[in-house]
């Protein structure tokens, strides 16, 4: 099921994020509602009712199989997810740089 | 010395069971009941959370970047040909390398759902499986990577470790526990495989009557709270074992709580009731099993040894002075063979230990390269069979002493040669937030910058054996609790904070918890706080005193005021 932050206020920025069914991979769903393993082509979601919009298709393609666990990700004022777990999940793991999907390394605190 | 009859018939493959062809088929029949799940998955007739108790009980995990797959390497023993089978599935269905864990596993980080079958199918070409590496069951179970050649040796633990894991393999009564549970043997009363801080931990002494009989440990735990265990039993005749831990896991299974997931593993239970009342009732249902069901006869352990290789341990007169020329004539040689050598009971032979713990690259984990080499080694110099440690680390068992130099010099071609075990770099670490989905905190990059900073090995000799633990989460993979130095990560509104624990030791002769020393800090800080805490024990020591020992004779005050003294 989709994770609603019940706290979240109508100018904070998010995305709605999922593992891909078939192989596990961190996805991101964009505006053409397709999930991107890019979290730059992610849909910015800024409204309450667009994040409800996004929570809905997400919902369908859980039932799809094509993803499971969606939820959404709360994003800071650069597009970057708030938490370093959420960073870790957009840029790879942080010990193994070559497996960012973006391969920018600078937008997590790298060792 | 161990003097067991485990089979000589050069056509099995030394030190572990080989399968027969029983075993052949319930592992075939398994994989495709499992294909046949993943297809039921893969069209929608099962759901996630239908789906998800299944994959877990063929070790199936769903990570933070992608599935994990968990294979069991049964009391750490690996043939050439299993290891091969490994570095392929690293190479073909993952990301060139695999990632060796605290509890004699491997595990795969990058695999497909759909491809799990076939990886599976692979695994059982080459007699392995991921049964159980998951799930409220009896996981693989754990032994002394010495096991087989230890000096001290009084039974072979792994062919007794061999018929627990047969007995416990879908055990029916015992496939949904309140909890996982976890067992660990070895052969001898010295204790290498943290037996106080398991399930079931069982080491072996020898009676009045000079027969062997196994000290039964059970309660211990790491996790949330960690408790030492308490031995249960002190004299359990080996015909015995099978009966007596049925005992202990019924009077679990029936009592253990299955509504609190914290208070869920069988050391809240012991703690809970109290070693005595605990052992009176796994008294009383021992009292009514039949024990000649259960019942480990000679011809019973004799028929499982059969199926073990023995290596062909030949007398070489000149090993012992070949290998005193070799470490007179190369000094960094002489360094590795000090550190990462263990005696053989055999005295023409020696255990080479083979850090996986070199300063810069992830703890534990080694490349498809590296894992192919590994295999080739093995059968040049060590009757094609590999040991995993419970520390992250390998070994080949047995070594002709002339020999080793010619095998340093092959793991040196494979960055495999570094001289460090024991010491500050050898650092457990658990794969943490940059994988794992429980994880609060990353723990792979804050063991690589305190490895960083003691990368001389001559600091590190100075500064002599001390064990660091390195974990995302309090489930403490990475042992952080019973490490002299034990680093925790924890999530604070979503940053990463790292706690410090100290005096924490793992084996039986000092057992101990570690104690938290303060606040949690930030990642470089507390990278900073490891380096002082070191230097500081250096200040302090007395004579040949370890990092422990003079953190037992100071306590944790003036550790503390080191760290987090204002200045």
């Amino acid at each position: 099921m989709v994770t609603i932050n019940k706290n979240a206020k109508e100018e904070l920025k998010s995305v709605i994020t999922a593992n891909r069914f078939a192989d596990g991979r961190v996805v991101w769903l964009t505006d053409q509602g397709y999930w991107s393993v890019k979290l730059e082509e992610a849909q910015v979601i800024s409204s309450q009712s667009d994040l409800e919009f996004a929570q809905e298709q997400a919902k369908k393609d859980v039932a799809a199989q094509y993803i499971i666990d969606p939820y959404s990700v709360e994003l800071n004022s650069n597009n970057i997810p708030l938490t370093t777990r959420e960073q870790v999940r957009a840029f790879g793991p942080s010990t193994h740089p070559e497996f960012n999907p973006r391969s920018i390394q600078e937008t997590i605190p790298n060792e | 010395m161990n003097n067991n009859p485990i089979s000589s018939n050069p056509s099995l493959a030394v030190g572990r069971y080989n399968y027969d062809q029983v075993d052949h088929d319930f592992l075939k029949e398994r994989i495709n009941q499992f294909r046949s799940q993943i297809e039921r998955r893969l069209s929608g007739e099962l759901s996630e959370d239908e789906f998800k108790p299944l994959r877990l009980m063929n070790g199936v995990y769903l990570q933070l970047h992608s599935y994990m797959l968990r294979v069991a390497i049964p009391y750490g023993i690996l043939s050439s040909t299993m290891l091969r089978g490994l570095a392929y599935i690293s190479q073909y269905y993952d990301r060139g390398y695999g990632h060796f864990t605290t509890r004699q596993n491997i595990q795969f980080h990058w695999v497909k759902l759909e491809e799990m079958p076939d990886i599976l199918t692979h695994l059982a070409s080459v007699e392995m499986h991921a049964l159980q590496t998951s799930g409220n069951c009896i996981r693989n179970i754990t032994s002394d990577e010495f096991a087989g050649l230890a000096e001290d040796e009084i039974i072979d633990p792994r062919v007794y470790a061999e018929i627990m894991r047969q007995w416990s393999t879908l055990h029916p009564e015992f496939t949904f526990l309140p909890r996982k549970f976890k067992i660990a043997i070895s052969g001898s009363s010295n204790d290498r495989v943290a037996a106080c801080f398991y399930d079931i931990g069982i080491l072996t002494r020898l009676n009045d009557d000079q027969k062997p009989v196994f000290e039964v440990w059970v309660g211990g735990g790491l996790g949330r709270i960690p408790y030492k265990g308490k031995i249960i039993r002190d004299d359990l005749p080996p015909e015995h074992l099978i009966a007596y831990i049925e005992a202990i896991i019924r009077v679990y299974n029936l009592h253990g709580s299955r509504n609190n997931l914290y208070k869920s593993r069988i050391k809240i239970l012991v703690e809970n009731l109290g070693i005595d009342a605990y052992r009176e009732q796994v008294e009383k249902e021992f009292a009514t099993m039949d024990l000649d069901q259960y019942r480990l006869s000679d011809d019973l352990v004799v028929q499982i040894q059969e199926r073990f290789g023995r290596p062909n341990l030949e007398n070489h007169p000149q090993a012992s002075e070949v290998l005193e020329a070799h470490r007179a004539q190369d000094k960094e040689f002489d360094r590795w063979v000090k550190n990462n050598t263990h005696p053989h009971f055999h005295n023409d032979y020696i255990a080479a230990v083979i850090s996986l713990k070199e300063v810069g690259k992830t703890p534990g984990d080694a490349s498809t390269e590296q894992m192919h080499a590994l295999a080739d080694l093995a059968d040049q110099y060590a009757f094609g069979e590999v040991r995993v440690t419970h520390l992250q680390n390998v070994v080949l068992g047995h070594v002709q002493k002339d020999k080793l130099y010619e095998l340093w010099q092959g793991l040196k071609k494979q960055q495999l040669a570094t001289a460090n075990l024991g010491l500050i770099t050898d650092i457990v670490c658990c794969p943490g937030m940059d994988y794992c989905a429980l994880a609060n905190a990353r723990s792979i990059p804050v063991a690589k910058q305190i490895a960083a900073l003691f990368e001389d090995i001559e600091l590190q000799e100075k500064i002599g054996p001390v064990n660091i633990g390195v974990d995302g989460c309090i489930n403490s993979c990475a042992h952080h609790h019973i490490m002299n130095i034990g680093v925790l990560g924890v999530d604070k509104k979503g940053e990463e904070f790292y706690q410090i624990k100290l005096g924490g030791s793992s084996y039986k002769e000092g057992a101990a918890i570690g104690s938290i020393l303060g606040a949690a800090v930030k990642a470089e800080e507390a990278v900073k706080a490891v380096e002082k805490l070191i230097y500081f024990y250096l200040e302090q020591r007395q004579s040949n005193e370890h990092f422990i020992d003079t953190y037992r004779r100071l306590g944790t005050a003036p550790f503390k005021e080191i760290v987090y003294a204002t200045a």
